[in-house]
């Protein structure tokens, strides 16, 4: 039998990895992926919190809210992900580039 | 609420007797530049107007059966301390509330002759509407807390209107001066409720009263202390020593605010407010004897200042403080009805006497010009009976029952508490029937004084303001006249026992008023009323006052209605003729009002002056500004110059942050959640 | 299970890798796109065949998709392969502008041919952050309760209509269907499986609808704010204000 313990671990390193690659990209583009994976982390612990708390006779919507929960951070990351996108076009007609390094309006 | 307040509910509609006049101060106030002069008089005298029907239909249906406590909400609450917003109508505030939207209603139609040169005709109708709102909200709350709401109106009012022609710099002067006096009496009588509230845990009349029993077993030191500051409030709004000052100044505002605000109502307002605590003033005798003294005291002061005063306004300011000080002299005796029935009559005769004067001054106006002060010198004047019959007819009368000549209203009012101050019996009462007496013959005296030099005689001023003046026109005349009728019958209403009137109507309506109280009072009081009467006594106290007021009246008035003629008496008289006047010493002191400003100048405002500078030097620019203003704002500067430098302006700096900061806060938790 | 799980994290650690490692943005996006699909076969493992399908017809399908349109849109070479130096170590004098003309007038010369060619090499204070991220979120899990030590088996409940062979039914939800059984109807209760479509729908509508139409709110709403946001010059439409020219604007003003 799967021990719970290591999905979460193995989410964790996703999301991890996404925090590094928010942090150590420059494309905005990129950015917005990384954030996505994390988003996709955290949909996996989601499922697995779902898939524990089935087994500890939660009832169907105690047991199945994980996963709603999941299909919320879905909608709200298809959203944000088209406002992002919508925001780096409208970036990249005005500046050029879409290097996050030359975003630096908010200086001082 | 003691059974005293339980009352029904009737009456709605007593609401509408303050907010009418609120009504017509919002119209005038916010629209009055667009309305013409017409509608704007209109507006305003009919809100008031309005507001008297009202107030006199409530007063002559619902009050003989029963008080009115009005609907209202709860102003402030916190906890077990509550104060409602309510009116509250019973025997007192009804009188009152009679007397003020009556006067007011006369004045403001009189005031639509007076003013109708002046620019700001709208304003002063705001002004006069909003006073008469503050004034019932004064008279009509039922707590002193919304009575204090009404005292600061008032005395906004008062500032306002005192200041009304601002233009002129001692106009403005004089407003300031009214203010500051009133200031200070504020604050005593803030302090007297804080005093009060802290001892009986309420505000309210009906919470108030509902201790009037146990009050002869309080802490006196407490009543005395609570009572004093309460009469320093009185004493600032109705012009007794030492804060009388600013009422004489007060006359720098149109005469229809000295007839309305500074003589028939708002400075009435401290003997309505010792009225209405009756129940906490009777057993404060350090307190009452106080009261009688200073009563007395400013009585003989103000009417021996009103002797000299060549300003015919002036003459009239000092007979306010003067019969003022004869109200406290009832009040401090215990006297408190006798009190309010002088209030009664006064508003009349006063109100007349002041209008009378202001249709003097309009008609003087015309040709000397707005402001010129010989409008109002009354060596300026002489013979206007001959142009101005009614305004001189009318004004007699009201000299007449100022001065206590018998028959005439002030006569049974006066005579009421010099009897009163007589009938006491000991030490302090005679003293203050001698005070009374020297003050009523001064009143008779001033009294005749104007009358003779204002309308008898010769003319001696300008030729060409004589030719021109004319007697006013009828929207003046009419309130002088109904006043006078007021000023001749009001009296009748409370005849002395020794005309064999037993049961009186003013002082039967009254008597609820001070049940509380006289229940609560121990056999042997001396605010015992007793129903006995001495009737003997009686008689030989109306006599002596009937001959001082004819005899005195007489005399000034022959010494000053031909003061060509009467040469040699004139010198013994006090003051001198016209400007080459004998300065004798006591004539300049009277005319000087006895140096009080000067001395109030030297002793009072110059230290405080000094002090202020030191104060503006070393506070304000130094600390304020310098160290906390504009130190605050360097401090800010400079750490925001230090900040600054962390907006880089790179995103990824700032998800650093955020990451870090996510790390660090996270972490924490997890260690105190796992410890 | 245990199986389809390690294989899935498997793959989908290497798309991971793929995804911050990669300089070429399209090569990236491939990486993601393998991390999202092995996500899918997590999924599952943890017996949500309905999220799984969820997650590939969203995330792989549509949201990758537009990753990959408006990469086209823009251009992809402004990584690292630039020259520039990093924003971490600070640049004061940089100009968005000559970043810009510089990076036109080079050509394009280090396209990297493959994937292990374009590496970026790791930033260390990157590294550091989310390894301590690691860290906290790990030892969060190592102090979870022993209960986590496993799953525990799915609820079951009898039912008639199991035939023998299939898996049983987890839910009771309380609602019956009508079966025309010879001549009558019959009211059959209505069991569902833990993770089926129609568990979670009953989820979505018995337990939170109110939080379904306001997502679904918040969806048209960033329909029609990326419409706003991307869209070209569109001018002298009443009511209408161009972002992009608003900006050009006032630039030229400063």
């Amino acid at each position: 039998m799967l021990d719970p313990r290591l999905i979460l671990f193995f989410a964790a390193v996703l999301f991890s990895a996404g925090v590094y690659g928010v942090l150590s990209r420059r494309h905005l583009i990129m950015l917005l992926m990384s954030l996505e994976l994390m988003l996709n982390a955290i949909n996996i612990m989601l499922v697995t919190f779902s898939r524990y708390w089935a087994g500890r006779s939660a009832g169907l919507v105690g047991a199945h809210s994980g996963q709603f929960f999941t299909l919320m951070v879905m909608a709200v990351a298809a959203a944000e992900v088209g406002i992002g996108l919508a925001i780096i076009v409208a970036i990249y007609r005005r500046k050029h580039t879409a290097d996050a390094d030359a975003m630096t309006d908010l200086k001082n | 609420m003691s059974d005293l307040f339980n009352y029904q509910n009737p009456a709605a509609l007593i609401w509408a007797v303050p907010l009418l006049p609120l009504l017509g101060f919002l119209i005038n106030g916010l629209f009055g530049k667009r309305l013409s002069l017409a509608s704007s008089g209109g507006v305003a005298s009919a809100s008031v107007v309005g507001s008297f029907i009202i107030a006199a239909s409530i007063f002559i249906y619902t009050l003989p059966n029963h008080d009115v406590v009005s609907n209202g909400y709860i102003w402030m609450g916190t906890g077990g301390f509550e104060i409602g917003f309510r009116l509250l109508v019973d025997h007192l505030s009804g009188l009152y509330m009679l007397i003020i939207t009556g006067v007011a209603s006369l004045i403001h139609i009189y005031s639509v002759g007076y003013m109708s040169h002046d620019e700001s005709y709208a304003r002063y109708f705001a002004y006069l509407n909003l006073f008469v709102f503050s004034m019932l909200m004064l008279v009509l709350g039922d707590s002193l807390v919304t009575l204090f709401l009404g005292w600061e109106g008032v005395g906004l009012c008062s500032y306002l209107l005192i200041g009304f022609w601002f233009k002129d710099r001692k106009n403005a002067i004089a407003g300031k001066k009214a203010f500051i006096a009133n200031r200070v009496g504020d604050f005593g009588f803030m302090i007297g409720m804080f005093l009060l509230f802290w001892h009986f845990g309420s505000l309210s009349y009906s919470g108030l009263i509902s201790h009037a029993a146990d009050m002869a077993s309080t802490d006196t030191t407490l009543l005395n202390a609570a009572c004093i500051c309460l009469f320093v409030g009185a004493a600032g709004k109705s012009a007794q020593i030492p804060l009388y000052v600013w009422l004489p100044d007060a006359m720098a505002g149109p005469t229809p605010v000295s007839a309305l605000i500074h003589a028939a109502t708002m400075v009435t307002a401290g003997i309505y407010m010792v009225a209405r605590l009756n129940f906490v003033f009777v057993h404060a005798e350090v307190a009452m004897e106080l009261i009688a003294l200073i009563g007395g005291a400013t009585a003989l002061f103000a009417g021996t200042i009103g002797l000299v005063q060549r300003d015919i306004k002036k003459v009239l300011a000092y007979s306010t403080v003067s019969q003022l000080g004869f109200m406290f002299m009832a009040v401090g005796l215990g006297a408190f009805h006798v009190a309010v029935f002088h209030v009664f009559t006064h508003a009349f005769f006063k109100a007349l006497l002041f209008l009378g004067s202001g249709s003097v001054i309009h008609s003087l106006e015309h040709s000397l010009g707005h402001g010129n002060p010989d409008s109002q010198d009354m060596w300026k004047m002489g013979g206007l009976k001959e142009k101005m019959p009614i305004t001189m007819a009318t004004m007699t009368i009201g000299a007449l029952a100022l001065s206590g000549v018998p028959l005439f209203s002030g006569f049974f009012s006066k005579d009421a508490i010099l009897f009163t101050a007589f009938h006491r019996g000991d030490v302090l009462g005679y003293l203050i029937y001698g005070l009374g007496v020297a003050a009523a013959i001064c009143t008779a005296f001033y009294s005749f004084r104007l009358i003779g030099l204002t309308f008898f005689g010769k003319w001696r001023g300008d030729e060409h303001a004589y030719a021109h003046a004319d007697e006013s026109p009828r929207s003046m005349t009419t309130p002088l006249i109904i006043l006078s009728l007021f000023a001749i019958g009001a009296g009748y209403l409370w005849l002395p026992p020794a005309f064999g009137v037993h049961h009186p109507p003013f002082a039967e309506w009254l008597a609820p008023t001070w049940a509380a109280a006289q229940a609560a009072l121990p056999d042997g009081n001396h605010f015992k009323f007793t129903t006995e009467h001495d009737v003997g006594a009686e008689w030989v106290n109306i006599i002596i006052s009937s001959v001082i007021a004819v005899g005195v009246s007489v005399f000034a008035f022959m010494v000053y209605s031909k003061p060509e003629a009467l040469g040699k008496l004139k010198k013994l008289a006090f003051s001198g003729e016209g400007d080459e006047v004998r300065m004798k010493p006591l004539y300049k002191l009277l005319l000087n009002k006895y140096y009080v400003d000067e001395i109030y100048e030297k002793t009072i405002i110059g230290p405080i002056r000094i002090a202020s500078d030191v104060l503006f030097v070393v506070v304000d620019v130094i600390v304020i500004d310098l160290v906390c203003v504009n130190g605050t704002a360097m401090l800010v500067k400079a750490s925001s110059d230090l900040g600054r430098r962390l907006q880089t302006g790179y995103v990824r700096h700032y998800l650093y942050a955020f990451a870090v900061g996510m790390v660090i806060l996270s972490g924490l938790f997890l260690l105190i959640a796992n410890q | 299970m245990g199986l389809l799980f390690l294989a899935s994290a498997a793959v989908a650690l290497i798309g991971t890798v793929l995804l911050i490692t990669q300089k070429n943005a399209v090569y990236a996006l491939l990486g993601l796109l393998i991390a999202f699909g092995a996500s899918a076969g997590v999924f599952l493992s943890l017996d949500a065949p309905f999220i799984a399908v969820s997650q590939i017809l969203i995330y792989a399908g549509a949201l990758a998709v537009m990753f990959l349109f408006v990469l086209m849109f823009t251009d992809t070479r402004t990584e690292e392969d630039t020259g520039l130096p990093a924003a971490v170590g600070a640049r004061p004098d940089f100009d968005p502008k000559a970043f810009g003309n510089k990076k036109k007038k080079k050509k394009k010369v280090d396209e990297p041919s493959n994937l292990l060619a374009g590496i970026v090499l790791p930033k260390p204070m990157a590294v550091v952050v989310s390894l301590s991220m690691l860290v906290c979120i790990s030892f969060a899990i190592i102090k979870l309760p022993v209960s986590y030590s496993n799953f525990g088996e799915l609820p079951t409940v009898e039912s008639a209509q199991v035939a023998a062979g299939e898996s049983k039914p987890n839910y009771d939800t309380g609602l019956t269907y009508r079966v025309y059984e010879g001549n009558s109807f019959e009211e059959v209760p209505r069991h569902v499986k833990f993770g089926s479509t129609e568990a979670v729908s009953f989820t979505i509508f018995e337990g939170f609808p109110l939080a379904f139409e306001v997502v679904s709110l918040l969806i048209f709403a960033a329909v029609l704010g990326a419409v706003l946001l991307a869209r070209r010059h569109l001018t002298g439409i009443p009511g209408t204000q161009d972002v992009v020219q608003e900006l050009d604007k006032e630039q030229d003003h400063a």
